[in-house]
């Protein structure tokens, strides 16, 4: 491949993605935001590796990473893909909410083959579980650690047993 | 006492045992001077041949994501030079930005050039580091003297500035913590053209040794789809052939306004990741040497409190530090701290690619490979 040229794309190639994931994912798109210079691309859970598909055939080549995020309040988390073209210097996050009582989304690692440890980080921080993932085990933490640390009712010994000495930001 | 018979048979069932070239599972590391931390790969060998290989990490898993979540986001910066401590800085600054882009903070052109600076002579070190380390892995004992011997040149200069090497934890939100100190300006200049005649010499030292080039060339070549693919970044991903810097695709630090070439390497080899780093160093020479004569006067931090909150709202970014793309995607509710950091990290990405590099080499492949991707674990396990 020849190195890409400089442009000052980004915002023209943001919104051709966003028209493109229109057309293509038709009302399976729930929400398209442009928000510092990123397009945020909101699906349900099941149409994920669909998705992330389409972005990289059009031209989304690059996976930068997975990860989770734990809205207990909402009762849901959020897995959030993040993908990168080097050809139009664009990027997109593509989000989908999983009930937190039954954490399930398929894994896209056949789409993006970087994308298996990201999940599997992923999985034991937040216990999100991949679908169809082939090698779902502890990547980071030992295997004997139990619960999901990244969970937000997990709680931080260190913060239990001393309370934070900061004059402003106690607790 | 064995019959001639029996201990015929005997030897033979040894030389058959020892002769089999059955799998065999090696353990490298946790604790082996290749992996930079610690590190293991669980190599399986049949013969000297790689049938799989598998990286084992976490052995340094601090859980930054997890405390991120307890700080304040003035506190959160001394945790994030200690993710890759050879480069501390090129850590800090990332996390500022996104910070400061979050709650709209305009940060002084002075404050913006020195952080240029000093995120430019981190990278030097960095790299000086590398070259050296790299010859060490080959089994060349001088390199390393004289990697770590050009490193403390930057490695001074940031000290002088910051009063540390490593954990420099002088970007702060809204700028940098204090001007450069006095004869700091002056002294940068010698140093940049000593780098320059180092660099010469790094491509002389290694390039021209034919057992280097023997070792390296053709050796664990990453394809530009694979990278991509993984998300191997930096220097990597350069060196497979393909421009992708976020100098020179994302507005931070005002690195648009600095001329520099971005080197891409061809076939992706180990002998490419090595070059490309030593043509990398030479244009970070340039951008500093650019960066001073750019030195506006002026303030240098917008003095942002220490009660700081991040407004409510999401950003990712990213910054192209020497092991690769170096990002912060945070998710902030409006609270003391912030509700989510996810840390992107370079080595991580470039380490996954590991088993489809590793696969159907030679044991003694490993440790180049190993090597040329340099990483640090510490920036793999967060």
């Amino acid at each position: 491949m020849s190195p890409s040229a400089p442009s000052a794309a980004g915002k023209t190639s943001l919104t051709e993605a966003e028209s493109e994931l229109r057309i293509l994912l038709g009302d399976a798109l729930l929400d398209a935001t442009e928000d510092h210079g990123q397009l945020i691309a909101r699906v349900p859970p099941d149409r994920r590796p669909e998705t992330l598909a389409l972005l990289k055939a059009l031209g989304f080549t690059f996976y930068s990473f997975c990860f989770g995020v734990d809205w207990p309040d909402e009762n849901r988390f959020e897995v959030v893909d993040h993908v990168y073209s080097p050809e139009d210097q664009a990027r997109v996050t593509v989000k989908c909410d999983v009930p937190r009582d039954n954490p399930r989304v398929p894994t896209v690692i056949n789409v993006y083959a970087g994308a298996d440890w990201h999940e599997r980080e992923t999985w034991e921080l937040f216990g999100i579980v991949f679908a169809g993932h082939p090698r779902l085990r502890k990547l980071l933490l030992p295997d004997w650690q139990e619960g999901f640390p990244m969970r937000k009712d997990y709680v931080l010994r260190a913060r239990v047993e001393k309370p934070w000495p900061g004059e402003f930001f106690s607790g | 006492m064995a019959t001639d018979l029996e201990t015929k048979g005997y030897i033979t069932a040894i030389t058959e045992r020892d002769m089999a070239t059955g799998d065999m599972v090696l353990n490298i590391g946790p604790q082996h001077p290749s992996t930079h931390g610690v590190l293991r790969v669980v190599a399986r060998l049949d013969g000297e041949q790689v049938i799989s290989a598998e990286p084992v990490l976490g052995y340094m898993h601090r859980a930054f994501e997890k405390l991120a979540e307890q700080r304040s986001p003035m506190q959160n910066t001394a945790l994030f030079n200690r993710l890759d401590w050879v480069s501390g800085f090129c850590n800090e600054v990332p996390y500022c930005i996104a910070c400061e882009k979050l709650a709209g903070i305009e940060v002084p052109k002075r404050a913006q050039v020195q952080r240029v600076i000093l995120f430019e002579l981190t990278r030097l070190a960095s790299h000086a580091m590398f070259c050296g380390i790299y010859g060490l892995e080959l089994g060349a004992l001088t390199p390393p003297m004289y990697g770590y011997r050009d490193r403390e040149y930057a490695l001074d200069l940031l000290e002088m500035c910051t009063g540390q090497r490593m954990h420099t934890n002088w970007a702060r939100i809204g700028g940098v913590k204090e001007d450069f100190p006095e004869g700091f300006y002056e002294r940068i200049p010698p140093i940049l053209e000593y780098y320059r005649t180092r660099i010469e010499q790094w491509l002389e030292f290694l390039i021209d040794n034919d057992i280097f080039v023997k070792r390296t060339r053709g050796i664990g070549v990453l394809p530009v789809d694979v990278a991509l693919d993984y998300g191997v970044s930096g220097p990597n991903l350069r060196a497979s052939g393909i421009a992708v810097d976020a100098r020179k695709e994302e507005e931070y630090l005002g690195y648009m306004d600095y001329e520099f070439e971005v080197p891409v390497g061809n076939r992706g080899d180990c002998f490419d990741r090595y070059v490309q780093r030593v043509r990398e160093m030479w244009e970070s020479c340039n951008i500093i040497e650019q960066a001073l004569d750019d030195l506006p006067p002026g303030a240098i931090n917008t003095g942002v409190g220490r009660t700081f909150k991040v407004p409510a709202g999401e950003i990712y970014i990213r910054a192209d530090g020497p092991r690769g793309e170096n990002g912060y995607y945070l998710i902030s509710t409006g609270a003391k701290e912030p509700y989510r950091l996810k840390i992107r990290t370079g080595s991580f990405s470039n380490v996954s690619v590991l088993p489809y590099l590793l696969k159907d080499t030679y044991l003694p492949d490993i440790v180049a490979i190993l090597g040329s991707l340099d990483f640090v674990v510490g920036d793999i396990d967060r």
